[in-house]
């Protein structure tokens, strides 16, 4: 009896051996990505940020933390990631907000909604260079479309691409495709169960309170997961910053207007405007804790929030 | 999941950083101090093979190409777009192309003092086609022995330059605003420029239709060579710190900052959306300073304005006529460069051979070689009258101290240019952007020299 027990036993633990195997064998491609692509830039770039290495000499003088009490104490770095937060402050919400009433909007039966889906979602396909030359072309100061409807009100030339009014323009670019959130949220809407709609129909609830009540809990975990996602990509937003800046023979990081110097425009200045590259590691380094403080800080007060299905927690049993 | 599959995820993570771990030592060993790259060793063999040039987008040209190629038959050109950011990283690979384009004036005691750009002396030494009593003095630009720039060994070529404080005018935009044209050799003062240029200016409703000055560009090179004219100096002695606040060098800051605040141009305050040569091509500019290049730009781009274009000498602020070079363009071989035999037979054929031959016949810019300045191109009044300014100019030709081995222009240009638009627009005094300028550069200076460990 003891005996086929232990067979038994040692039969169980190398069939969930071979599963084991299996499932990181399956996911190794994507493992050794991650190290190779992800971990190891990441270790290095730390190694960097301790040097005061120019970016193309053979040596790397260390410097300790200098970089870090500098990153820390920079004014400049400060005001980069001010004018980042404040970006997020009014894009994340606008985005996901605006996706969302899009999504609801297009998922009534009104005529001509295919066409409307795809006019919403074409900003989503062009690629982000291709658009913030476009817009900048638009908001020209001599030529651009924008200063030619004002004079038609009378209204003097703007300079759209300069001074304060740049960080207006590079909103309205990041604004300009939020577009491409509709097609989640139309796939969640489409997972909200009819049966509670109608029940909430029955019971004399108005579009608000089914809204509040029965479509928002239900798509909540791709609101979160939306939420994340824009928050980390809006944090980390350089090309329409850059891009928009005013061309010239010397176009450069520093011809991007004061308003829009961002913290990644900032990183990329420290990089291949000043060869910092100790510095510019260690802003990033710095940056990567940021952004995972924001996102454990979003997962946590979002988490509370959000209504799922089935318990995360329960695991179905597999023996 | 916790299954007992002996492999779990603790043991993943900790292989993870196992592998990133051994990877960054393994990075550490290599990056033990080099020895400096500045002595030079001998000149290697050209290799048959590739020679991989990073070059301007279509600087040479698909026949260049050929013509080379066909006279080099072991040699086949591989051409890369110059990109400064490429450059660095193929650099930092230890991976770089074998020629790199690159301003002479702002780049050799930066990658000289890095030990990264070839000590050409062997290779000039042991060179049929280029004979040193050739050699024209804007050369020098590309020595470098370890303090000065313009002593010491040689780290590369020019291809052609030109005396970039220089200028050209529109005569028509002149004679429309009642103004005197300017004797072409006899230097205008930049204030006398800046007066023309409030009367070349056209505005109506807010719009300029016209600017009279040519795009006003606050870098360093041009601070200095105002600045020389008046008897100053930015960078010091050792190169290792700017002075701004000197009474010649306020006198430029002031000057820029009037003529920025007349708005008679494009400016650091009012970018313009393109750079001289084509907002001149549209008549959006009465004027444009660039140099002899310009001429065979011109030529080959909007022959029809050769008729009310004229070149002329490059202005001063104060009573010394210095007329130097901003750029010196030429190519420079990394020292891991693959073919650095292969990519001096190139400086050779580019530089001094048949591809200089042709570029000077073309008038695009003068010659690095002095027998090839009897083929500039004279075959019509345009040309003749460019290259009469330009002969008479070349006496006033002067290298000064743009360079240091502790930034590149590009680092000090991007507090500069951001500065002087600050100031311009709160109206700030050309002594308290001085003292803006001496921290922001002497900064960028400073994490220079700690680059260098010193």
């Amino acid at each position: 009896m003891t005996t086929l027990t232990g067979i038994r036993r040692r039969s169980i633990r190398r069939a969930r051996q071979r599963d084991g195997l299996a499932f990181y064998g399956f996911i190794s491609p994507w493992l050794l990505g991650t190290a190779i692509l992800t971990v190891f830039p990441l270790g290095y770039a730390l190694y960097v940020s301790f040097t005061a290495w120019d970016g193309i000499s053979p040596y790397k003088p260390w410097v300790g933390l200098a970089n870090y009490a500098e990153v820390l104490t920079s004014p400049d770095t400060w005001s980069a990631l001010s004018k980042t937060l404040l970006v997020v402050v009014i894009v994340v919400p606008a985005t996901i907000i605006g996706s969302l009433v899009l999504a609801i909007w297009l998922n009534e039966k009104v005529r001509g909604r295919v066409v409307f889906r795809t006019i919403i979602f074409l900003p989503a396909i062009v690629p982000a260079v291709a658009a913030a030359l476009i817009w900048k072309v638009i908001f020209d100061k001599d030529s651009g479309s924008v200063n030619r409807i004002l004079a038609t009100f009378g209204i003097h030339p703007v300079s759209w691409v300069t001074g304060d009014n740049a960080f207006i323009t590079l909103l309205v670019v990041m604004l300009w495709g939020i577009g491409a959130g509709i097609i989640i949220y139309l796939a969640a809407l489409q997972t909200v169960d009819v049966e509670q709609l109608e029940a909430a129909k029955v019971d004399g609830a108005g579009p608000l309170t089914t809204f509040r009540h029965v479509t928002l809990p239900a798509i909540s975990p791709i609101l979160l997961f939306q939420t994340v996602l824009t928050l980390i990509t809006t944090l980390q937003v350089f090309i329409p910053a850059l891009l928009l800046a005013p061309v010239g023979v010397t176009q450069t990081v520093s011809s991007v207007p004061v308003a829009n110097r961002l913290y990644m425009v900032d990183v990329w200045s420290q990089f291949f405007q000043y060869s910092r590259y100790g510095y510019g590691s260690a802003m990033i380094i710095v940056f990567v804790i940021v952004i995972l403080i924001l996102t454990a800080v979003v997962f946590r007060v979002g988490g509370r929030s959000v209504y799922y299905a089935v318990d995360p927690d329960q695991r179905e049993d597999r023996r | 999941m916790t299954q007992d599959t002996g492999v779990t995820r603790r043991t993943l993570i900790a292989g993870a950083a196992g592998i990133a771990a051994f990877a960054g030592v393994a990075t550490l060993a290599g990056c033990a101090p080099a020895a400096s790259g500045g002595a030079a060793g001998t000149a290697k063999k050209a290799k048959a093979g590739t020679v991989t040039i990073m070059a301007s987008p279509g600087e040479i040209s698909d026949q260049q190409k050929a013509d080379f190629e066909a006279s080099h038959p072991h040699l086949k050109l591989s051409l890369i777009n110059s990109d400064p950011t490429r450059a660095n990283a193929m650099l930092a690979a230890g991976n770089p192309p074998d020629l790199i384009e690159n301003s002479g004036i702002d780049v050799t005691p930066y990658y000289a003092a890095r030990g990264i750009a070839t000590n050409l002396d062997p290779y000039f030494a042991q060179s049929t086609v280029i004979k040193e009593s050739d050699i024209l003095p804007i050369n020098d630009v590309w020595k470098w022995d370890g303090s000065t720039q313009g002593k010491g060994s040689r780290y590369g070529m020019t291809k052609d330059w030109s005396q970039d404080s220089m200028w050209w005018y529109d005569t028509q935009a002149w004679s429309d605003a009642g103004l005197t044209e300017p004797d072409p050799n006899k230097p205008i003062t930049y204030d006398e420029l800046l007066d023309a240029a409030r009367k070349l200016t056209k505005t109506s409703n807010g719009t300029t239709s016209q600017y009279g000055l040519y795009t006003l560009l606050p870098a360093m090179d041009i601070i200095e060579a105002m600045a020389a004219t008046n008897g100053g100096r930015v960078l010091q002695p050792g190169l290792a710190k700017v002075d701004f606040s000197s009474p010649e060098v306020k006198a430029v800051l002031k000057w820029f900052l009037d003529a920025t605040k007349a708005n008679v141009s494009y400016s650091p305050t009012n970018p313009s959306p393109d750079w001289d040569g084509p907002e001149y091509f549209a008549g959006k500019q009465a004027t444009v300073q660039q140099g002899y290049w310009f001429n065979g730009y011109l030529s080959s781009t909007a022959p029809q304005l050769q008729a009310t274009t004229k070149f002329a000498a490059a202005p001063m602020l104060g009573s010394k006529r210095v007329s130097p070079s901003f750029g010196a363009v030429g190519y420079w071989i990394p020292t891991k460069a693959a073919n650095p035999g292969g990519a001096f037979e190139f400086i050779e054929w580019y530089c001094a051979g048949a591809g200089a031959k042709a570029r000077a016949e073309s008038g695009s810019g003068l010659p690095s070689i002095k027998s090839y300045l009897s083929l500039l191109p004279s075959n019509n009044a345009f040309t003749s009258q460019s290259l009469a300014v330009q002969k008479a100019e070349l006496d006033y030709q002067q290298v000064l101290p743009l360079a240091t081995p502790y930034a590149l222009a590009s680092a000090m240009n991007a507090v500069v240019t951001p500065a002087f638009a600050a100031a311009a627009t709160a109206g700030d005094s050309a002594g308290k952007l001085a003292d803006t300028l001496n921290t922001a550069v002497n900064a960028v200076l400073a994490n220079g020299k700690v680059q260098l460990g010193k």
